[in-house]
């Protein structure tokens, strides 16, 4: 099985590969390129493959070597691409870390060891619970591997399960995860609970080595590693992982997004990234519906800070790419809502339901109430007992562009989460039920993307600790 | 604080966050020994086993009524069968032409006059069909 398992999870990751290989400069070799070209090639690659094979099941439940036939053809034009391109001789640069005042000495072995030693724990704890439960959490088999099951079991009947009869399994609810799990059960040819363990493996710590690598690339190695023991150091970003939720994958589209947006920023020549980061925006809302809130909060995000950050000339050009980005995916999004989905039981029949949950300030104060004791128990008070040294001192640095492209970042996580308190507000379920099961999970979709943006603009903390030329 | 000690300071405050991030981690870990969700796997397995030879007697397309008598977890066993009977349809309604039945004490008193049994397959799970009046 194993053997059968390589193609169904290769093809994806090699994909990606070179579709990322194509999009960023050639000049970027060494480990910490590397390491971000794999992270952002996976979710990629997963993303573009339930993409195509919607399309396949959309337009005719495919046979297995027609589906073989199309990646294959897919993977192999976007390697010769690469082929032909390595032959032309790049001239772009590697990008200039942000961070240009690197504080180096003895002791600088701590956080690497530190980072390796938590992210073996991490490994082995999803390890061990997956061979526990491999199943996953109730998110897993009630919807995700349920309508995968619909997918692979139902043939030419698979739209059966799209009805809202199944109103509690959330039958509208987009396609990435049920698709990659149910094209991943044709490679293999039957149902192999190794598929969505190795899909959710991938996500989980994907996002880990693009959030270190990112930083690495843009800030330093130290900053990208904190950043990994941050993320490794919140019990419940594994423990969700291991159950499966597609929270996680959510959670890596939105930082990739952020990612691409600020290496962008920082090679303000090249729009190819605003189109990847549109790419991974749009596949956002292909994996859950708060991605589709997501599409709109980066584009808002997005406008504001190309106004108020004075980057005029070259803004627009990048808003139009990653429009151009997002509008590759949300074809299949809009097939799936406007033709498959049912509606949605949450915005559908609002009206004055709506209305009066607006005026009761009752729910206002139980969703603030919850927010914080949530965030609490979600995040470990250590991540922000680590991150506490950077608000000393001038904890921020100094690098303008980078400000205000954390800013941007800042506003597109604080739109999201104001969509989320609105979705609380009109909601049609009992409040404290939906606050309770939902809402540790939302703020863990934001939690890497806040990570990365907050040390985006953060010193690191020996720098901000040290005395500074006008101190001393 | 002067600025001799900071270096050393800073870097104990280092060792010490990241040291325990590794022990929260760590005790995460331990704690799964008793995790609940290891009881959910056995109800899916126990599910699956269940309704094997169901599965293949149902239309695999089309809606299916559901009838249970069990007290306890009855959200869960309706969602557990659904997830057991995929593609088949599994609704909560006892005038399904078809309608499987998920017994726990072998009485279902409220629909007794709608069903007719058809089929018993051991261990709670049997299908039934509409009686025609």
């Amino acid at each position: 099985m194993i053997v059968s398992l390589i193609p169904a999870i290769g093809i994806p990751i090699i994909t990606g590969f070179f579709l990322v290989h194509l999009a960023l400069p050639n000049t970027w070799r060494g480990p910490r390129y590397a390491v971000l070209k794999w992270s952002l090639a996976s979710g990629a690659g997963f993303g573009l493959t339930s993409c195509m094979y919607f399309t396949c099941l959309a337009l005719g439940y495919p046979s297995f070597p027609q589906l073989l036939m199309i990646e294959g053809a897919t993977a192999m034009s976007l390697a010769a691409a690469c082929l032909m391109r390595s032959r032309t001789t790049s001239t772009a640069p590697s990008p200039a870390s942000w961070n240009s005042q690197l504080h180096h000495g003895p002791g600088d072995w701590l956080i690497p060891a530190g980072f390796h030693a938590i992210l073996l724990v991490a490994v082995a704890t999803f390890l061990y619970r997956s061979i526990l439960n491999p199943c996953g959490g109730w998110d897993a088999w009630g919807l995700w591997n349920l309508f995968a099951r619909f997918i692979y079991r139902g043939g030419v009947h698979w739209k059966d399960g799209f009805t809202n009869l199944l109103a509690t399994h959330h039958p509208d609810y987009p396609l990435l995860l049920a698709t990659s799990v149910a094209r991943g059960w044709k490679y293999l040819g039957k149902e192999a609970e190794l598929v969505p363990i190795a899909i959710a493996f991938i996500f989980t710590f994907s996002t880990v080595g693009l959030l270190v690598s990112s930083l690495t690339v843009l800030k330093c190695g130290k900053q990208g590693l904190l950043a990994g023991i941050a993320l490794l150091g919140t019990p419940t970003y594994i423990i969700l992982g291991s159950f499966q939720y597609a929270d996680v994958p959510l959670g890596y589209f939105f930082l990739s997004t952020f990612v691409l947006l600020g290496l962008q920023d920082m090679m303000p020549e090249n729009p190819v990234f605003s189109f990847l980061a549109g790419i991974m925006a749009g596949l956002s809302s292909w994996t859950k519906n708060e991605g589709l809130l997501f599409l709109i909060s980066i584009l808002a995000a997005s406008s504001l800070s190309m106004f108020f950050a004075g980057n005029r000339n070259k803004g627009p050009r990048q808003l139009v790419f990653l429009l151009l980005g997002i509008a590759t995916i949300t074809p299949v999004v809009f097939y799936f809502k406007t033709f498959i989905a049912p509606p949605n039981d949450v915005v559908s029949d609002l009206g004055t339901r709506a209305l009066s949950n607006f005026m009761d300030p009752a729910r206002y104060l139980q969703i603030a109430k919850s927010f914080v004791t949530l965030s609490f128990d979600t995040i470990p008070l250590f991540a922000l007992v680590l991150f506490y040294p950077l608000f000393l001192n001038t904890g921020m640095s100094g690098c303008k562009v980078c400000k205000s492209t954390a800013c941007g970042f800042f506003a597109a996580l604080a739109f999201t989460l104001t969509g989320y308190f609105i979705i609380y507000l009109i909601t049609p379920h009992d409040l404290a039920w939906h606050l309770e099961s939902s809402m540790h999970r939302l703020l863990l979709q934001l939690w890497p993307s806040a990570i990365f943006s907050f040390l985006l603009i953060s010193r690191f903390p020996e720098d901000a600790l040290t005395p500074t030329e006008s101190e001393a | 604080m002067t600025g001799n000690n900071r270096p050393l300071i800073v870097k104990s405050y280092i060792m010490a966050t990241v040291v325990a991030n590794l022990a929260i981690v760590t005790i995460t870990l331990a704690k799964l020994v008793s995790s609940p969700e290891i009881v959910l796997l056995q109800d899916i397995r126990q599910s699956e086993n269940r309704f094997e030879k169901l599965k293949a007697v149902i239309p695999a397309h089309g809606i299916v009524g559901y009838v249970s008598d069990c007290a306890d977890k009855r959200k869960a066993r309706l969602q557990l069968s659904q997830y057991a009977l995929a593609p088949a349809i599994i609704v909560p309604s006892a005038v399904q032409p078809l309608v499987v039945g998920d017994l726990c004490d072998g009485g279902l008193s409220e629909q007794a006059d709608l069903m007719v049994l058809l089929s018993d397959f051991g261990r709670g799970v049997v299908l039934f069909g509409r009686k025609t009046r």
